[in-house]
């Protein structure tokens, strides 16, 4: 077999040393807090872990959240004490060599990829409470690879969704005036437990981070993630149109037809 | 049956020590009970008497009253026998390690102990007198230990209990550090599983922290059933007293046999369906505990250290604790219990700095 380029090691290696980064902000004077670190540490710890094939699951706490940063209706403000994120991400890879461009997420009964993001504003009251709930899912196929669940809608391979389950799986939820429907499913290049983290440090913290986020030593783990998995992804699209640019590279065949929801 | 084993059991009021010794009693545990001598007859007391006692209690004042004959410290005789159980002085030392108690009649006791930290590591358990009494298990678990750790070639799994294939899935530092220990004396492993695995969450959960991790409620109908379910997660090594499940055995149980889904990630009811499905028996008889006051997820995780209502970790606040070891979780209170303080400065002292912070702003809010 030839040698991989993307095997667990690396990848672990890659999200210790963020773990480390991010315990130094939970340090610093930034008063972001992120819990959730040290059980992903010890995930990374276990002996006996497949090279070429490796799972995670992981579920952090994003404390601290500005709330003035964010559009919030006043009479809603008043009750909300704090907002705090809740990521969950998991998913399952197979590692791959670099001259073969695939899709590296492995998703069956077994392995369901998601990435999600969930807003708590918190009150000190039970009476309301406030969520809000985005998704970064990978499209659930049948057996025969045709069908999946909401069929007729378009389904990128990819795809980030406001609302869904998280929100309406209570009964008692309070939805205000929102009507919250299951579209649109907005096509979005696949997210690792770094790109996640990378996601909600620079969409919700800001300017915040920005000591951390502006780092060479950051910038560096995160271009790793996107190697492996916006790499593949990126080439397969621009080689749906500029197929004889990639003849060195194997592709696989379908990745980009399914990226766009046509597959 | 098992042999029936001893302690010898000094103090210099005879009175208390036969209060002690009538309640400890029983079928497997005799205390034999002696007044102090001075310190030179002391040790040759005991080295005489080596096999006819399998532990030690010692009072932690043995010149209390008006006629001791002690000359030394409780803490100084604990030493002194720790020493001998590793190496012979004058030539004489004991031929086995065995567990020494500290107890002591005075309340309030087991707080200057633990105050007291330069004697922490002499003794494996200490105990007020009346909180003594109830320790019967804890005893003849303390003797067993001795005796599986005093076998010169016990393993892993004689320790934790678990086989090599299950070793694997727990925390790589935890077994690696119970293999550095396994080289040294017996009480230095008992007191490191007492301290840093049993009775700290992390590795093992105990029952409320089982219960919350499955989503059940504890007074649910089933919940026995379900618990009974759940043995062949639970430790089964050395110093049991009180059930205590491998969290990460539950994980990967979990995601064995439901879809390859996180238990962490699902709320009580998608927890209680998979239970249900698999456990058709208990279909009906399993319900979700009760939301805490401001509390809003339902994907239970951790109970309040204070209240010992069953929480998400994004519901509570965190307790100031060190925690010193990576398979350690952090204990949390929920809100109810940070803003009421109901038990501050007895179950709890401070939260995290951070957290002290955030729980100001629940006040801001509500101050209206």
């Amino acid at each position: 077999m030839a040698k991989l380029e993307y095997r667990a090691a690396d990848v672990f290696n890659n999200i210790s040393r963020l773990i480390d980064h991010l315990k130094g902000l939970n340090k610093s004077k930034t008063n972001i807090q992120i819990e959730g670190l040290d059980e992903l540490h010890t995930q990374l710890n276990k002996k006996g872990v497949k090279q070429d094939f490796w799972k995670l699951s992981t579920k952090l706490i994003f404390k601290n959240i500005n709330k003035n940063d964010l559009n919030i209706p006043e009479e809603i403000l008043q009750n909300v004490s704090e907002i705090i994120l809740e990521m969950k991400v998991s998913l399952t890879e197979k590692g791959y060599e670099c001259g073969n461009i695939c899709d590296s997420i492995d998703q069956n009964e077994r392995n369901q990829y998601g990435v999600q993001l969930i807003t708590y504003g918190k009150t000190s009251k039970d009476i309301a409470n406030y969520k809000m709930s985005w998704h970064l899912d990978k499209h659930i196929r049948s057996v025969d690879e045709n069908e999946g669940r909401g069929k007729g809608f378009v389904h990128p391979e990819y795809h980030f969704n406001m609302g869904g389950f998280a929100l309406t799986k209570e009964n008692n939820f309070n939805f205000g005036s929102v009507l919250l429907i299951d579209t649109p499913r907005i096509m979005h290049p696949p997210l690792d437990i770094v790109l996640s983290i990378d996601f909600v440090l620079r969409n919700f913290y800001g300017i915040r981070v920005k000591n951390l986020t502006y780092s060479s030593q950051y910038k560096q783990i995160i271009s790793k993630s996107k190697n492996r998995l916006w790499r593949p992804y990126y080439i397969s699209l621009a080689n749906h149109w500029e197929n004889p640019r990639f003849n060195n590279l194997s592709i696989q065949k379908d990745y980009s037809e399914k990226i766009f929801g046509d597959a | 049956m098992p042999k029936k084993v001893t302690y010898l059991y000094f103090d210099d009021l005879e009175e208390a020590a036969n209060a002690v010794k009538d309640n400890l009693e029983s079928k497997s545990l005799a205390i034999m009970i002696q007044r102090e001598l001075p310190w030179k007859d002391m040790i040759s007391y005991l080295l005489d008497h080596e096999s006819s006692f399998d532990g030690l209690i010692l009072d932690w004042r043995l010149d209390g009253e008006d006629d001791s004959n002690a000359d030394f410290s409780s803490e100084a005789l604990a030493q002194q026998c720790r020493r001998l159980q590793v190496d012979k002085i004058n030539g004489r030392g004991f031929t086995k390690s065995f567990p020494i108690i500290l107890c002591s009649a005075q309340p309030g006791f087991k707080t200057i102990h633990e105050r007291d930290t330069t004697s922490e590591d002499l003794f494996d358990g200490a105990f007020e007198k009346s909180d003594l009494e109830d320790q019967e298990v804890f005893l003849l678990s303390l003797i067993n230990a001795y005796k599986v750790l005093s076998e010169p070639k016990k393993s892993m799994q004689d320790i934790i209990g678990l086989s090599e294939e299950e070793q694997i899935k727990i925390d790589n530092s935890l077994t690696r550090k119970i293999s550095e220990i396994n080289e040294k004396q017996p009480h230095e492993m008992v007191q490191f599983l007492l301290k840093e695995v049993l009775n700290k969450k992390g590795a093992l959960v105990d029952i409320t922290n089982l219960a919350a991790r499955l989503g059940v409620s504890v007074k649910s109908e089933g919940w026995e059933e379900l618990k009974k379910e759940m043995d062949a997660f639970k430790y089964k090594g050395i110093l049991l007293n009180d059930e205590r499940w491998w969290a990460n055995l539950i994980n990967e149980f979990w995601t064995n046999n439901f879809e390859g889904t996180t238990l962490k990630f699902l709320t009580a009811k998608e927890r209680i369906g998979f239970l249900e499905k698999k456990y058709i028996n208990l279909k009906g008889k399993l319900d979700e505990p009760k939301l805490s006051n401001g509390a809003e997820s339902k994907e239970f995780w951790t109970v309040c250290f204070a209240s010992g209502n069953p929480i998400a970790e994004i519901d509570g606040f965190i307790v100031d604790k060190h925690l010193h070891y990576s398979w350690q979780e952090r204990e949390y209170i929920c809100l109810d219990e940070a803003m009421n303080e109901t038990s501050r400065g007895e179950i709890w002292d401070s939260l995290l700095p951070y957290e002290e912070e955030r729980l100001k702003s629940y006040f801001e809010d509500t101050s209206d």
